[in-house]
């Protein structure tokens, strides 16, 4: 108790302090301070959650999609602590706890979101039992961390097997996300002996409160798929991809239908692997340059979502929203209000006015990220500009050869004006270059406020200034953008 | 001048694919171009056929553990071909994974061994750490070109390779691990067989090496060749001293 209450006191003080000097909200340094004092913080005040802990991770949409299912929940009057937009590393969480725990270690929240870094959610699962996991997908990400993709899945299977009383929420479309239901089956596979794991019906359901029928894996583990049904869509980027092979048993798997990357309908010929059956299902998917709609099929339920953001990539943030609603029964009215109220999280698709032209800013960090933004604001036919900003940065991973896994080919002609920026920003220069981008169209300035005050001349009245950083270019041009009035501190908000 | 004509076999597009290697293949294409050399871009997937006389430049990239795994028996049927095009003189780059599987064998860190096709006297071990970074090589030793000096790229491996016998480092490390993580060698050369753990990709970065991959490979096919033309490379060479000079700064990291 004295060391917990050391912990908490000594964290919050950091937190303040931290704040004072102007170094950020203390997203990081008050949890690190706790865990150091008490290494158990994290599962200590996690208890206080009555109603349980929802771990968000995957590679791309981990933000969005905690911030959607924060949203649901709050909308439905449920109380709610998240570390959503801070740091989603274990430290960052215990941050989160120590800002809302007083110095007692109690809490109000009754339900905890936590965002999780990949890499971290084995370390996660050590300290909290959760009630459900929810994984968006699984991408090539910051190679120079990880490794390789099949890393990652290892990773995160090794946390699920740890996890025995969470129930799954997983993207039936990317199937290296869906093979993680299969965690006790794969090492096996060479026996041939897999099966689907998934053959039973759902049976419609009677009312739009009740949870959706859960599928059972062989380990008894329970999974809600969610994913997309919708023959219109196709991909536009054949690169980038990162599983062509069936996790089971190695044969090449077959696309019916592939909307982006290794995200689609697959099948394996030689073993049955396929796409589960879903749950949670949009149909009808109509993409515009600033939102989104499609109908939602949950169980027997309808819904019309029209989502004010753009791009496949967050229908699948706002499935696994409303998966997680229904999870936590909340009814679909509300769930779908709360959706189509949704305001962008940090950084991404952040709208605003500067010197009377329009921007938005995408983060981009990766090459399936980067192409799916490209196909989205493509949806943009009016006459736009880009600023790319490429940092080599730890926080934006420190190797960049994922931007020649970036179809630049495809949007070359999509942008009146490209500024590229950053630290490599002679890298992009090169890609555009060897991606026929005619080189009148191309200004290169490394500095990024300048490089922006440039972007912002260069945009005409009535275009849009799209706005493509990575992690920390991100943070430097929202940092200027704050001191100009025209975007909020984060932390504010 | 008759119309030269280059055929570039791309090995494994799909399975080996890790690092932006396509910029490689990108880069050669584009500069065959500007020399109005006609290029034949040939993507090989197992199973393919493929006849390795009509290759006149032979690439493979990168790719993770389970894509090295499915390769390498499809790549065993054709090692015997490949082998003794080399050893008339076919010009290959081989990167990363693929540069392993040039050699002898590469024993995991797991303890696996993925059996290669014995291009280069080298063989690769796995180790639990990982080199990851930047890396610069002095090549001026090689004496290829007055203005090839130093090649730029990013390096992450785990496996270690050893070479023996006629198979010769590419370069000297300046900044970064190298072939056996000691910071002194990288990459291999064998005849016109070049291998490499520098990807970023390579070739972009550095234009000088990627005219002698084609320059090779036109005087081979054609005999011997004017050299080619010089086209504009400021953006190309801005872009490889301003990468030197992050290799300097930004940190590396052994995990």
């Amino acid at each position: 108790m004295n060391k917990k209450f050391l912990a908490i006191f000594a964290a919050k003080q950091a937190g303040f302090w931290s704040r004072i000097m102007g170094r950020g909200g203390g997203a990081a340094l008050p949890g690190l301070i706790a865990m150091k004092i008490y290494p158990e913080i994290v599962t200590d005040l996690t208890k206080e959650l009555g109603k349980g802990v929802v771990l968000v991770t995957g590679t791309n949409g981990k933000t969005t999609t905690s911030k959607m299912i924060v949203e649901i929940l709050k909308a439905n009057g449920e109380n709610v602590l998240s570390n959503s937009g801070g740091s989603n590393l274990t430290r960052g969480i215990a941050s989160a706890l120590i800002e809302r725990s007083n110095i007692f270690g109690k809490i109000k929240e009754e339900i905890g979101i936590y965002e999780v870094d990949e890499a971290t959610l084995p370390k996660i699962t050590q300290f909290v039992d959760p009630k459900a996991i929810a994984i968006t997908n699984i991408f090539r990400d910051q190679l120079d961390r990880y490794g390789e993709v099949d890393k990652t899945a290892d990773i995160l299977r090794q946390a699920l097997k740890s996890s025995p009383n969470a129930t799954l929420i997983l993207n039936a479309d990317d199937p290296i996300v869906s093979s993680l239901a299969l965690y006790p089956v794969i090492p096996d596979a060479a026996e041939g002996s897999f099966k689907s794991h998934e053959e039973k019906e759902i049976p419609p359901l009677s009312t739009n409160i009740e949870p959706v029928e859960m599928t059972k894996t062989k380990n008894q583990k329970n999974v809600i798929y969610f994913g997309i049904n919708d023959e219109k869509l196709k991909a536009k980027s054949d690169l980038a991809i990162d599983i062509k092979d069936c996790l089971i048993c190695g044969t090449e798997l077959v696309y019916p239908h592939r909307y982006y990357g290794h995200i689609g309908e697959y099948v394996c010929e030689n073993c049955g692997f396929k796409k589960p059956k879903t749950s949670i299902t949009a149909k009808n998917v109509q993409l515009s340059p600033i939102r989104t709609s499609a109908n939602i099929k949950i169980g027997r339920e309808n819904a019309n979502l029209v989502l004010p953001m753009i791009g496949l990539y967050n229908l699948y943030n706002a499935l696994a929203a409303v998966t997680a609603g229904n999870f936590f029964k909340i009814k679909n009215t509300v769930t779908f209000k709360a959706l189509n109220n949704q305001k962008p999280a940090f950084g991404r698709m952040e709208t605003f006015a500067v010197n009377g032209r329009k921007a938005v800013i995408h983060l981009v960090k990766n090459p399936i990220g980067f192409n799916q933004v490209l196909e989205a604001i493509t949806e943009d036919r009016k006459s736009k500009t880009a600023l790319i900003a490429l940092n080599d940065n730890f926080a934006d991973g420190t190797d960049i050869s994922w931007i020649w896994d970036s179809e630049f080919e495809l949007f070359k002609n999509d942008f009146r004006k490209i500024m590229v920026s950053g630290i490599r920003s002679k890298d992009l220069r090169l890609r555009l270059k060897y991606a026929d981008v005619t080189s009148k169209i191309i200004i290169e300035e490394e500095d990024l406020d300048t490089a922006l005050d440039q972007a912002v001349k260069n945009t005409n009245q009535g275009e849009t200034l799209y706005i493509l950083p990575t992690y920390t270019a991100m943070l430097q041009i929202r940092k200027k953008l704050v001191k100009q009035g025209i975007l909020k501190d984060y932390w504010s908000n | 001048m008759p119309i030269q004509k280059l055929t570039i076999f791309h090995l494994y597009p799909d399975a080996m694919n890790l690092y932006g290697d396509r910029g490689n293949v990108i880069t050669l294409v584009r500069r065959m171009h500007e020399r109005a050399i006609d290029v034949d871009l040939i993507e090989i997937k197992r199973g393919d056929k493929a006849d390795f006389k009509y290759a006149d430049i032979v690439f493979i990239g990168g790719g993770q553990d389970r894509g090295q795994r499915v390769i390498t028996p499809d790549l065993a049927r054709r090692g015997k071909q490949i082998k003794s095009e080399v050893e008339k003189g076919l010009v290959c780059l081989t990167v990363c994974g693929g540069f392993q599987l040039f050699g002898k064998y590469f024993k995991t860190s797991g303890g696996e061994i993925l059996e290669g096709i014995s291009v280069f006297d080298a063989c690769t071990v796995g180790s639990d750490k990982r080199c990851i970074g930047n890396i610069v090589i002095d090549i001026s030793a090689q004496k290829w070109r007055s203005d090839l000096k130093t090649l730029i790229g990013f390096e992450n491996h785990s496996g270690l390779t050893y070479l023996e016998g006629n198979t010769k480092p590419l370069g000297k490390v300046l900044t970064g691990y190298g072939n056996t993580g000691d910071r002194t060698y990288e990459g291999a050369v064998y005849k016109n067989c070049f291998g490499t753990y520098l990807h970023g990709p390579v070739l972009p970065k550095n234009p000088q090496f990627a005219d002698h991959l084609i320059q090779t490979a036109i005087n081979r096919r054609y005999g011997s060749w004017a050299p080619m033309k010089k086209i504009d490379d400021s953006v190309e060479i801005a872009a490889h001293k301003a990468a030197i000079t992050r290799a300097k700064t930004a940190k590396t990291i052994h995990i």
